[in-house]
């Protein structure tokens, strides 16, 4: 999963972004208005953070510029004003939803993960598929009720698969979830994870959980239970 | 408890409505009395004299025509009268022939005018005269006789009739002064309605409903008017103060927050789960930074908040503290290659508060270093007039937005509002130089022309605490500025 966090206190940014990245989620980062808008455009993103007090272009005139594009990301403004107002007008502006400064950078992962599972549909934290189940909030795996322990981006490509159950997901995609602007790794890392993954969810079964599609991707068969 | 006005106003109105009442009350019993007294008297002489014609004198001497008629006849016989005749001092008759005998004094002469006097329970009319001859009846004496009558009338019915009109007047009074005070209670009840709907309607307003107004309708007395535009125009600064207050408080948690969450953010992610110690001493550092960054913002919000304080006069040298505040920058001037040029007269000396013109002169170079582009000149220029100082501080400020310089004196307003770029300033400096300023009757403006950020500051020269010469200072300084004295710095000089 790909994040943007748009925050030009740099503290603020740096935490924000280390504690998603902690958790497994792919960031990117700007530190005005004007190059968040940029970022928004020109790459997918499972989410946006996004300050409202930025120089260049304010949060409000960004939230307006991606709607207007028909982007429809999940975001999450943050402000340090708390008024009423302020909310309702970042509400109405096409945010998803509203967290105030001073706030718990885990209770800001937590919303994140809750826009992210929105975005996709799901109503719950928990997707059972067959016998693999998966907590996102709880992040942990289970496979016939036997705990599986994944790094955090083992964990971070299996929920992007889990997500997108029943659809092919590309090797590009993959990488653009996982990896953020600044990374060097190619797309064969890719498929090296995706052995990671089996290797620990297949536990020797016959028929391998992530399928793969010659030529077009990985894919999860089934629907959650 | 004090008394209210209701009260005063009626127990005055009552009070002097009984003290008119009491006054006219005598004026009217004194007349009537002596009205009366006057009627009576008039009585009393007419009946004199028509005694004196029943009195008669012949040969055999004087008699009286009421000594011979019957006492019961009525035309001779007045209720309570009492009648005496008396030559020299014989009594001549009496009449009743019971009565008692009315003093026998005044052998006065004959024609003289009728004397009253008063015995108790009577009053008596005396008149002596020469009464009329019988010519048939006999020799007449060759002169005639000069009688003294006196006859006397009981007063107890004018003096029954006297109380009860004097009993009348002062119950009738009493009752005009009640009725009065309770006419006078109801009037100023009524005339003061008026007030008590306007108190009602200022009780009614509270720190959340400052911007109701009392309303000044057309029912209101127009004497009210000006008491209720003072009122409404005290109820718009007080509005004003609040709604200050409410935007400086939401103004600083906001900008208090954004470090806060900073600060908060970076300790829990290092608490998060176990870390190096060079990812404690990072977060550390940054941690440090914050706290710094907060600190300025605090120490410039004491600031302000102090800048109302007493302050204390004398003689400040401009110079000297310009040149100790270079030296305390100096560390901050190297490192952006800066340099300070100075061209400030000599003999120069303001009177005023040092304290406070150290604060406004440390920000507005503070303000320069911080924004002048990197190697380039911070020119500080005074000048002096018989009654202004004006100090103009000007730094080059390459792509300075010029849309901005209208809220450079905004509170938090940074020239970037990216706060990583600009240390540890709280955007608090030149709001406070302009509240400091104004605080001295002095004006404080900020221009940019051609990339060059100037400040001109005006302080009258002498710091007056009274309240007519600090007036007349704003005027001179108004009056300079009007006619061009103070010299525009030319920017590009």
């Amino acid at each position: 999963m790909r994040v943007l966090v748009v925050e030009d206190y740099e503290p603020i940014r740096e935490a924000v972004a280390q504690a998603l990245r902690e958790d497994g989620f792919a960031v990117d980062t700007a530190i005005d208005g004007k190059n968040g808008l940029w970022m928004a455009r020109s790459s997918e993103h499972d989410a946006i953070v996004l300050d409202i007090m930025l120089p260049e272009i304010d949060g409000f005139e960004l939230l307006s510029s991606l709607r207007s594009d028909d982007i429809n990301v999940p975001i999450l403004l943050l402000t340090a004003r708390d008024g009423i107002d302020d909310r309702i007008r970042g509400l109405n502006g096409g945010a998803d939803d509203y967290l105030v400064k001073p706030f718990a950078v885990a209770e800001l992962v937590a919303r994140v993960h809750a826009l992210i599972r929105r975005s996709y549909g799901d109503a719950d934290s928990k997707i059972v598929i067959g016998e693999i189940a998966i907590d996102t909030a709880a992040r942990n795996v289970q496979r016939d009720g036997k705990a599986i322990e994944l790094t955090a981006r083992e964990f971070a490509l299996l929920e992007l698969l889990a997500r997108k159950r029943g659809k092919v997901v590309s090797r590009t995609e993959i990488w653009n979830s996982l990896y953020d602007f600044s990374s060097e790794s190619t797309s064969n890392v890719v498929d090296v994870y995706i052995g990671y993954l089996r290797k620990k969810l297949d536990r020797g079964a016959v028929d391998s959980f992530i399928k793969t599609r010659r030529g077009q991707g990985y894919i999860i068969e089934g629907s959650s239970e | 408890m004090n008394p209210s006005l209701h009260s005063r106003l009626a127990t005055t109105i009552g009070f002097m409505m009984l003290m008119l009442f009491a006054i006219s009350g005598v004026v009217l019993a004194l007349l009537l009395e002596n009205a009366l007294w006057s009627e009576f008297d008039a009585a009393l002489r007419n009946r004199l004299f028509s005694l004196t014609q029943l009195v008669e004198q012949d040969a055999e001497g004087v008699s009286f025509e009421w000594d011979e008629a019957s006492p019961a006849l009525p035309t001779m016989f007045v209720e309570g009268e009492t009648i005496t005749a008396w030559k020299d001092t014989q009594v001549l008759s009496v009449f009743p022939p019971d009565a008692t005998t009315l003093d026998r004094i005044d052998t006065a002469e004959a024609g003289k005018d009728i004397r009253f006097d008063d015995r108790p329970q009577l009053r008596t009319a005396r008149f002596s005269f020469a009464p009329r001859l019988d010519e048939e009846d006999g020799a007449l004496p060759s002169d005639a006789d000069v009688i003294t009558l006196a006859v006397g009338q009981s007063t107890s019915v004018i003096d029954m009739t006297i109380v009860r009109l004097r009993w009348t007047i002062v119950a009738v009074g009493l009752l005009g002064a009640i009725s009065s005070i309770a006419i006078a209670w109801f009037v100023v009840g009524h005339g003061l309605r008026p007030l008590a709907d306007v108190t009602k309607q200022v009780s009614r307003l509270r720190p959340d409903s400052l911007d109701q107004r009392i309303a000044m309708d057309d029912s209101l007395p127009r004497e009210l008017h000006p008491l209720l535009e003072t009122l409404n125009a005290l109820l718009d600064r007080l509005e004003q103060a609040f709604e200050h207050e409410r935007s400086f408080s939401a103004d600083v948690a906001h900008e208090l927050r954004t470090p806060l969450a900073g600060l908060r953010a970076k300790t829990e992610l290092a608490i998060a789960k176990p870390r190096t110690a060079d990812e404690h001493q990072q977060t550390l550092t940054q941690c440090h930074r914050m706290i710094l960054q907060t600190s300025a913002i605090v120490e410039s919000l004491l600031a302000t908040a102090t800048s109302s304080g007493e302050t204390m006069v004398s003689g400040v040298n401009p110079e000297s503290v310009l040149l100790k505040l270079a030296e305390d920058m100096v560390a901050e001037t190297t490192k952006r290659q800066l340099n300070f040029k100075f061209r400030i007269p000599q003999f120069f000396e303001l009177k005023c508060d040092p304290r406070t013109v150290e604060i406004i002169l440390r920000n507005l170079m503070e303000n320069a270093v911080a924004y002048a582009d990197c190697e380039s000149e911070i020119d500080v220029i005074a000048e002096q007039s018989p009654v202004v100082t004006t100090i103009r501080i000007a730094n080059a400020a390459t792509g300075f937005p010029a849309e901005d310089i209208s809220q450079v004196f905004d509170r938090f307003w940074r020239r970037d509002t990216s706060r990583s770029e600009t240390g540890n300033h709280s955007g608090l400096g030149l709001s406070l130089c302009k509240r400091l300023v104004e605080s001295m009757n002095g004006t404080i403006e900020a221009t940019c022309q051609h990339d060059v950020f100037t400040v001109n500051l005006r302080l009258p020269n002498a710091q007056l605490t009274n309240d007519k010469q600090s007036s007349a200072n704003m005027q001179m300084l108004k009056r300079s500025d009007c006619s061009g004295t103070a010299d525009r710095w030319d920017t590009d000089g």
